[in-house]
C-alpha cells in the first residue's frame, strides 16, 4: 500500500541526478502531454456526447448529420424521466424484503459495536444463563420475522421458514462471538434487545420509503438500486473483514484448506453457478426480492483475500498487548484492528457497492416486476418502452453513470489500491 | 453452538486457549463458510446433477445421461455462439492488455498533472456496462456518431462513407475482405467468414471499457519495480527502450498473466452488452454461450431447459479451463528467473 502511493521507481522520464530538463526531454515531455490529452478525450468524448445528447429534442437526437450541441436545450427531458410511470404498483413482498434486509443488518452492525466494553465483566448474569438469554431473543426474533412476513403479506411457508432461519442464524452468529468474548452479560443483552428493536423499527421505516417511492418508476428503482448497493457493501465489509481476521490472524484446524478452496473458487466462471442457483433462489420463494440479492453475496472471496492480505501487514505486538489485558479475539477485531484497516475498508466497500450498483446479469435474473428493478435493468428495459426516444434513455444512463462517477472523482485513490491488492502482493 | 467451549478436546486441541482460538475461528468464518457450502459447493454440485437431467423447474426431474451434453454440441447456435466467443477472446484479450500496458507506461512517465490523468483515464471502468452499452447504441445508430465520424475523416482524404447500421450488420469480416478482392465467402462457412461487424462493434466497445481498469494493475505493478534495477541497466548503457523490453516487461510477468487470465475468464462470459445492445442477433452472429444460458433457463424460446442450459455452462468452464491452464503454460515460462 505504502509503495503505490508514495512509490518514486519510474522506468522513463527522469534521469538520476536532476539537472534541469534537456530540450529532448522537454520535447518528450511534449509528446507525452499531448498523448496523455488525446487519450483522455477519445475515452470521455462518448460520455460528453451522450451528455449532450440528454438535452436534444426527440427529432434531433436522431438526426443525420448529427450535432454535439443540441439546437434547443430541452431541460424538461431530465424531469420527464423523474415523472414516467412504467405500471406496476409497489408490492407488499417486494417491500417488506427490502426493509427486513436493511433491518437485519442495521441490527447486527449495531449489536456487535455496543454489546463491549473495556470494563471488567461482573458477574451478576453467568455466561451460561447469557447464552441462553441471547439465543432465545435470537428464536424470538426469527419467530417475530416469521409473524412479520405473514402478517405484511400472505408469505408462503417456505418464504417464513427460510427468512425466519437466516435472521436467527445471523442473529445467533452475533450472540455466539460476543458470548466467545466473556462480556457483561447484562450489557450485552439489553444491547441485544435494543439493536432488535432498532433492526425492527428500520424494517418498517425502509419498508414504508419504498412505498412511498412507488412502483415502476425511475425514483423507485434509484431508491433499491442505492438500498441493495449500500447493504450489500456493508454487509460485505463486515463478513469479510471477520473472516479476513480470522485467515490473517488466528490459527485453527484447516485453515490452509478453507483459504486454498477459497483461492481457487475465485477461478470459477460464474456462468457454471447461474443456473443452479437460479433454481434454488425460485425453490426458496425469494425471486423478485431483495433476499436473493443480499443473502447468496454475504461474502466474496475477492474481498477477503484483499483484506486478508492487508491485515498480514498489521504488526502483531499491537494485539498481543491487547491480550495481555485479557481482551478477546472479538475485542481485538472491533477495537484493534478495524481502526487500522479502515482504509481498506474503504476500499472493499466501495468496490462492492459499484460492483452492485453495476451489476446486471444477477437482478435481471431475480428481479422481475418493475416494482423490484433496480437502474440497469429498468434501464435495459428504455430501448423497449420508448422505441426512438433516444433522449430519455441517454437521461436515465447519465443518472445511472453519475453516482459510480461521482464517488470514484472522490475516491479514486482507494479504487487504485484495490486495484494494487487483487493478486499481485 | 453454545456449549461447545467446555468440551474437552474439541477438534483434539488439548490447550484451553487453542481451543477457544479456534473455535472463535469458526465463528468468525461461519457466514463464509454457511454461504459457500450453500451457495458455491451445494449449487455446483446441484448443477452436475441438473445438467444429467431433463429439468423444466415445475416439474421433477428425470434422467437424461449425457443428452443435454450431446444435445449442446449438435445444437448449430451453441457451436456458433462458441465460434463467436473464440473470436472475441482471441481479439480483445490481447488488444486490451496491450493497450492497457501501453496506457500504463505513460502514465507512469512523470510529469505534472499524472494523477489526474490517471483518474481521467479509470473513469470509463467505474460505470456500468448498461450504461456504456446505451451510450454506445446511440452512437453506433445509422444516423449516430460513429458513421458521422468516419465520413468527416474519409472525406478529410477525398473518400466517402456510407453510414452503415454497426449493429445489424452480420457481414463477417473475412467475407468484407474476401468481397473487395472480388471473390466470396458462403456464409454457410461460419467459423471462416470471420466476426460480424457488429460483433467487432461490441468488442471496439469493450476494449474501450477494459481497458482502463487493466490498466490500474499494471501501473501498481510498475511502481513496484525497483528503480535499481533501471539504474544497473542504464549504467550499463541500455537505451530506455531496451529498458522498457528487457526489465519492464519481464518484470511484468505476473501481472501479465493475471491480466490475461481474468480478462479470459471474463471475455468467454460477456453478457449485458449482447443482451442489451443486439440480443444475439443479427443472424446469431453476437450470440454468445451465457446469453444462450440465460434464455434458455428463463424459457425465452418455449418451456426452461435446466439441464441444457446447466450442461452448457459446464462445457463453457472447461474451455476457460483449457484456456487458463494454456496461458499460465505459456506466460508462466521464465519468471521463475526473477522470482
Amino acid at each position: 500500500m505504502a509503495t503505490t502511493s508514495t512509490a518514486v521507481p519510474r522506468w522513463a522520464g527522469h534521469s538520476i541526478a536532476s539537472r534541469g530538463p534537456s530540450p529532448r526531454q522537454r520535447f518528450r515531455r511534449l509528446i507525452v502531454y499531448a498523448l496523455l490529452i488525446a487519450i483522455g478525450l477519445a475515452l470521455f468524448t462518448p460520455f460528453i456526447l451522450a451528455f449532450l445528447g440528454s438535452f436534444k429534442s426527440d427529432a434531433e437526437i436522431v438526426a443525420y448529420p448529427p450535432r454535439m450541441l443540441p439546437a434547443q436545450w430541452q431541460t424538461e427531458n431530465w424531469a420527464r424521466l423523474f415523472t414516467t410511470d412504467f405500471g406496476g404498483l409497489p408490492r407488499p413482498e417486494g417491500t417488506t424484503s427490502l426493509g427486513l434486509m436493511t433491518g437485519l443488518f442495521t441490527f447486527f452492525l449495531t449489536f456487535l459495536l455496543t454489546s463491549l466494553n473495556y470494563t471488567k465483566p461482573r458477574r451478576e448474569i453467568s455466561q451460561r444463563a447469557g447464552l441462553a438469554l441471547g439465543s432465545a431473543l435470537a428464536v424470538l426474533a426469527g419467530l417475530a420475522t416469521g409473524f412479520y412476513l405473514k402478517t405484511s403479506f400472505e408469505a408462503s411457508g417456505v418464504i417464513m421458514v427460510t427468512v425466519s432461519l437466516a435472521v436467527t442464524i445471523i442473529t445467533l452468529l452475533a450472540v455466539g462471538i460476543i458470548g466467545l468474548s466473556r462480556p457483561n452479560w447484562e450489557r450485552a443483552i439489553l444491547a441485544l434487545a435494543a439493536s432488535l428493536l432498532l433492526g425492527a423499527a428500520v424494517t418498517l421505516i425502509f419498508q414504508q420509503a419504498a412505498l412511498w417511492a412507488g412502483g415502476g418508476r425511475f425514483i423507485r428503482w434509484l431508491f433499491n438500486t442505492a438500498l441493495l448497493s449500500v447493504i450489500r457493501a456493508v454487509v460485505i465489509v463486515i463478513f469479510c473483514s471477520m473472516a479476513a481476521f480470522a485467515f490473517a490472524r488466528m490459527r485453527f484446524p484447516g485453515k490452509s484448506l478453507i483459504f486454498n478452496f477459497m483461492l481457487a473458487s475465485m477461478m470459477i466462471p460464474s456462468a457454471v453457478t447461474l443456473v443452479p442457483a437460479f433454481v434454488l433462489i425460485a425453490k426458496l420463494g425469494w425471486v423478485n426480492s431483495a433476499y436473493s440479492l443480499i443473502i447468496p453475496v454475504l461474502v466474496n472471496a475477492f474481498s477477503i483475500f484483499t483484506l486478508t492480505q492487508f491485515l498480514k501487514t498489521i504488526p502483531k505486538e499491537l494485539e498481543e498487548a491487547a491480550f495481555v489485558d485479557g481482551a478477546s479475539f472479538f475485542q481485538i477485531y472491533k477495537d484493534v484492528v478495524l481502526p487500522l484497516a479502515r482504509p481498506v475498508l474503504l476500499t472493499v466497500f466501495i468496490l462492492q457497492f459499484q460492483g452492485m450498483w453495476n451489476d446486471f446479469l444477477t437482478p435481471l435474473l431475480y428481479l422481475n416486476t418493475p416494482d423490484m428493478w433496480v437502474l440497469n435493468v429498468g434501464l435495459s428495459t428504455f430501448q423497449q418502452e420508448y422505441k426512438a426516444q433516444w433522449n430519455i434513455t441517454l437521461v436515465g444512463a447519465m443518472v445511472n453513470a453519475l453516482v459510480p462517477l461521482t464517488i470514484f472523482f472522490f475516491f479514486s485513490k482507494y479504487y487504485i489500491e484495490g486495484a494494487s491488492y487483487s493478486g499481485l502482493k | 453452538m453454545a456449549t461447545t467451549p467446555t468440551r474437552p478436546g474439541f477438534l483434539g486441541l488439548k490447550d484451553r486457549r487453542a481451543r477457544s482460538e479456534a473455535l472463535n475461528a469458526y465463528l468468525f468464518i461461519g457466514p463464509y463458510l454457511l454461504v459457500t457450502l450453500v451457495f458455491t459447493i451445494g449449487v455446483i454440485i446441484y448443477a452436475i446433477y441438473i445438467s444429467f437431467n431433463k429439468f423444466d423447474l415445475f416439474t421433477t426431474p428425470t434422467w437424461a445421461g449425457f443428452d443435454n451434453y450431446s444435445r449442446a454440441f449438435n445444437n448449430p447456435t451453441f457451436i456458433k455462439s462458441l465460434a463467436n466467443i473464440f473470436w472475441y477472446v482471441l481479439i480483445v484479450v490481447p488488444t486490451q492488455t496491450f493497450i492497457a500496458l501501453l496506457l500504463a507506461a505513460l502514465l507512469n512517465v512523470k510529469v505534472r498533472g499524472s494523477r489526474i490523468f490517471r483518474t481521467l483515464f479509470y473513469a470509463p471502468s467505474v460505470t456500468s456496462a448498461v450504461v456504456i452499452s446505451l451510450i454506445f447504441w446511440w452512437l453506433f445508430l445509422k444516423p449516430g456518431f460513429l458513421n458521422y465520424f468516419l465520413d468527416q475523416a474519409f472525406s478529410a482524404f477525398g473518400g466517402t462513407w456510407q453510414p452503415i447500421e454497426w449493429l445489424n450488420y452480420p457481414k463477417g469480416l473475412f467475407q468484407l475482405i474476401a468481397n473487395a478482392l472480388g471473390s466470396d465467402i458462403p456464409s454457410s462457412l461460419y467459423l471462416l467468414r470471420g466476426p460480424s461487424v457488429t460483433w467487432l462493434a461490441i468488442m471496439f466497445q469493450n476494449i474501450f471499457t477494459t481497458a482502463p481498469t487493466f490498466m490500474i494493475l499494471f501501473l501498481a505493478a510498475l511502481q513496484d519495480i525497483p528503480l535499481s534495477l533501471y539504474e544497473a541497466a542504464s549504467i550499463d548503457g541500455a537505451t530506455k527502450r531496451q529498458q522498457f523490453w528487457r526489465i519492464t516487461v519481464p518484470m511484468l510477468r505476473p501481472s501479465i498473466l493475471l491480466v490475461v487470465v481474468l480478462g479470459t475468464i471474463g471475455s468467454f462470459q460477456i453478457f449485458d452488452q449482447v443482451k442489451i445492445m443486439t440480443a444475439g442477433g443479427p443472424l446469431d452472429t453476437t450470440m454468445v454461450p451465457v446469453y444462450l444460458i440465460y434464455t434458455e433457463a428463463l424459457g425465452v424460446n418455449g418451456p426452461p431447459r435446466m439441464g441444457f442450459a446447466a450442461a452448457m455452462a459446464f462445457i463453457l468452464a472447461l474451455i476457460i479451463f483449457v484456456f487458463t491452464l494454456i496461458q499460465r503454460r505459456f506466460i508462466e515460462r521464465g519468471t521463475e528467473l526473477y522470482y
